[in-house]
């Protein structure tokens, strides 16, 4: 099904060579995300994974045009570049964003209904206060929250994950096509991280929401997503399937991220498979050539000298590294 | 209450360990009969979610609780024969990074960002073993090695925010081992690392841990760590222990409906994309105001009506491990 959704639509998110560049000082700019490209088919997820500091956030925030970016987006037919001011504000509504502190994303002093309330009122969405009473409704049935029990409530009588399942709704109130997830599971407690991923993907499979699902976790991951992309120093190493990159990874960095997963399991762990050596360098003065060189296990002359570009190794699977295994 | 735990050989032993906190709440239950024995070379996970009171079994085993703690009466933690609950400060000080060391999550906080890294690694061995300046700083070097730091005779000099994250994690392990402790707590120690270093400090803890025939306590609410890096595992929530048993048999045959659903709420790499997760319902209410039954009652599937009132005793399993559970799942 999925399949066929993608060969008739365009896809919701296209970025290419886009670029983020922070000062510090009066030092020369540096790159946080150093030309990455990305592509979200409508209805689809994709799983952005790496370690911290790779650029992962940046990439979100810029998706949400929440700093200054160069390079090429579109967001369904719109030209994200050359967008006026106006009519952002008017597209917000169409791509929105859940954080990773659900309690902090949600003001403490606010009853639930005033909280979603305001969502439809900011963006110009309140027409009559039954119609508005009805998608809050209908917002938090789809997370499977009790609207009669949620709403007079304030956040704090909630745990980490229904807060963080109340977020989703008000996200999902203004019926967006993106929902940009940073983090979204990484600050709660196993036993309700469940609820939150079941609820991604119930989402998924009921309305046609893509999603850009920021992680860490590989395991999170392979759970929410449809697509993966691996992230290094603001590169993209491996993109494709997340069926395929997470079981038959090419590049040597996921190769590394796979070998070091602790799975919940006795005896599977082998710590013989090659991963990656030290710490990642500084986003500052990035390795010459390929950026995952200095660690890499398989670095040769050649990976100093040029940096590898995407190439397909099968279908949409596609590595930057000269050396795919 | 019973103490099929303790064994003869044992390093640790807790017993009916109760802590409540003085709030402005009033009075919060931490820790609800609490009963662990660490063997020597043995590793323990102790393995719960936010507010299960690991970390406060670890403090109290420490005896560093913050003032408004109070210990029940019954309570006991001895350590090789000391009573760590009683006995006077002075001999506790004598015990803290002597004996029992500890590791904590934040490299950067537990490190002074004021003084060099040998300075700070140089200080317990001075304290406890009353080296001179120049061996102490010897020895520093060799435990730099040790903990897999290279040039270690320049980066001793250095300050903490000269080190990257996976470094200076690697020095607060240095700091730890430094007098040669029975015991070594790790309280989720890896958990703000990257996944690629994660996996090597818990490898040196472990090589560190076989070479010096040190006991570990890892304290972890990740179910990864815990199965690949312990032998056993102790399963806490709200304050309680409600399962102890071998890694292996943890998760082959848990027993407890907590540790069970526990395990399945977890996504694995291995499973299908999109797998729909067990989830436990209801949410964890830490901090209990009164000494009843079983914690996790209000969200298990199969709880009782005694489940409310009363704690189970201890059992053992056929599979070995000891649990505190009325209507287990097998």
């Amino acid at each position: 099904m999925l399949e066929s959704v993608m060969l008739t639509s365009a896809p919701v998110l296209e970025i290419r060579d886009l670029t983020v560049s922070y000062t510090i000082g009066s030092a020369k700019p540096f790159n946080v995300v150093a030309g990455i490209s990305l592509t979200i088919p409508r209805g689809a997820t994709l799983g952005l994974v790496g370690e911290s500091g790779c650029g992962k956030s940046t990439t979100a925030r810029a998706v949400m045009q929440l700093t200054k970016w160069s390079g090429e987006m579109r967001l369904e037919d719109t030209d994200m570049a050359t967008v006026s001011a106006s009519r952002l504000r008017a597209l917000r509504p169409r791509f929105q964003m859940i954080f990773q502190d659900p309690i902090s994303s949600l003001n403490p002093r606010r009853r639930i209904r005033q909280i979603m309330l305001s969502q439809l009122k900011v963006s110009g969405q309140f027409a009559t206060k039954k119609e508005a009473d009805a998608r809050v409704a209908r917002a938090l049935e789809q997370v499977g929250m009790e609207p009669a029990t949620t709403l007079s409530k304030f956040p704090h009588e909630f745990s980490g994950g229904q807060c963080q399942r109340l977020c989703i709704a008000r996200a999902i109130l203004l019926n967006p096509v993106l929902l940009v997830c940073d983090e979204a599971v990484s600050a709660l407690d196993v036993s309700v991280r469940a609820q939150v991923l079941n609820v991604l993907n119930g989402l998924k499979a009921s309305s046609s929401l893509s999603q850009l699902f920021i992680s860490h976790d590989l395991a999170v991951v392979k759970n929410v997503s449809d697509y993966v992309s691996v992230m290094y120093l603001g590169k993209i190493c491996e993109t494709g399937p997340a069926a395929e990159v997470l079981s038959q990874p090419r590049h040597p960095y996921t190769r590394a991220l796979l070998a070091s997963v602790l799975e919940p399991e006795v005896g599977d762990f082998e710590p013989s498979v090659p991963r990656a050596r030290g710490d990642m360098p500084s986003a500052l003065s990035p390795p010459s050539g390929c950026r995952y060189r200095t660690r890499c296990v398989k670095a040769q002359p050649r990976c100093a000298e040029a940096q590898p570009e995407a190439r397909s190794v099968g279908g949409e699977h596609e590595v930057a590294c000269f050396f795919p295994d | 209450m019973t103490s099929l735990g303790s064994a003869k050989d044992s390093l640790l032993d807790i017993r009916d360990l109760t802590v409540w906190f003085d709030t402005p709440k009033g009075k919060r239950l931490a820790l609800d009969r609490v009963q662990m024995t660490v063997s020597r070379n043995d590793a323990l996970a102790i393995v719960g979610e936010s507010g299960s009171g690991k970390s406060v079994l670890s403090k109290a085993i420490m005896s560093i609780l913050p003032k408004n703690a109070h210990l029940a009466d019954e309570a006991s933690i001895e350590f090789d024969g000391v009573d760590m609950v009683r006995s006077p400060e002075r001999t506790l000080r004598a015990m803290r990074g002597r004996r029992i060391a500890m590791i904590f999550q934040d490299p950067m906080t537990a490190l002074n960002p004021t003084r060099s890294i040998g300075a700070q690694l140089c200080e317990g061995m001075r304290f406890h073993f009353g080296l001179s300046r120049k061996n102490a700083r010897s020895r520093a070097v060799e435990l730099l090695r040790d903990v897999g730091i290279s040039a270690p005779e320049k980066r001793i000099d250095q300050f903490p925010h000269e080190l990257s994250g996976g470094m200076r994690q690697r020095v607060v392990i240095a700091m730890a081992i430094s007098c040669e402790p029975e015991l070594l707590i790790a309280d989720e120690a890896t958990t703000a690392l990257d996944v690629t270093v994660q996996t090597e400090i818990l490898e040196l803890i472990r090589s560190l841990r076989r070479s010096r025939e040190m006991a570990l306590i890892l304290i972890t609410h990740d179910l990864g760590v815990a199965a690949n890096y312990t032998d056993r595992i102790a399963v806490m929530y709200g304050g309680q222990v409600l399962e102890t048993g071998s890694t292996r048999m943890i998760f082959q045959a848990p027993i407890v409906p907590y540790t069970r659903a526990l395990l399945e709420a977890v996504p694995r790499l291995k499973d299908e994309a999109h797998a729909h997760l067990r989830t436990i319902p209801g949410r964890a209410r830490p901090f209990a105001t009164e000494e009843r039954g079983c914690h996790f009652t209000e969200r298990c599937p199969r709880a009782r009506e005694t489940c409310k009132s009363d704690y189970a005793a201890a059992t053992r399993a056929v599979t070995g491990q000891e649990y505190h559970c009325w209507n287990p799942s097998c």
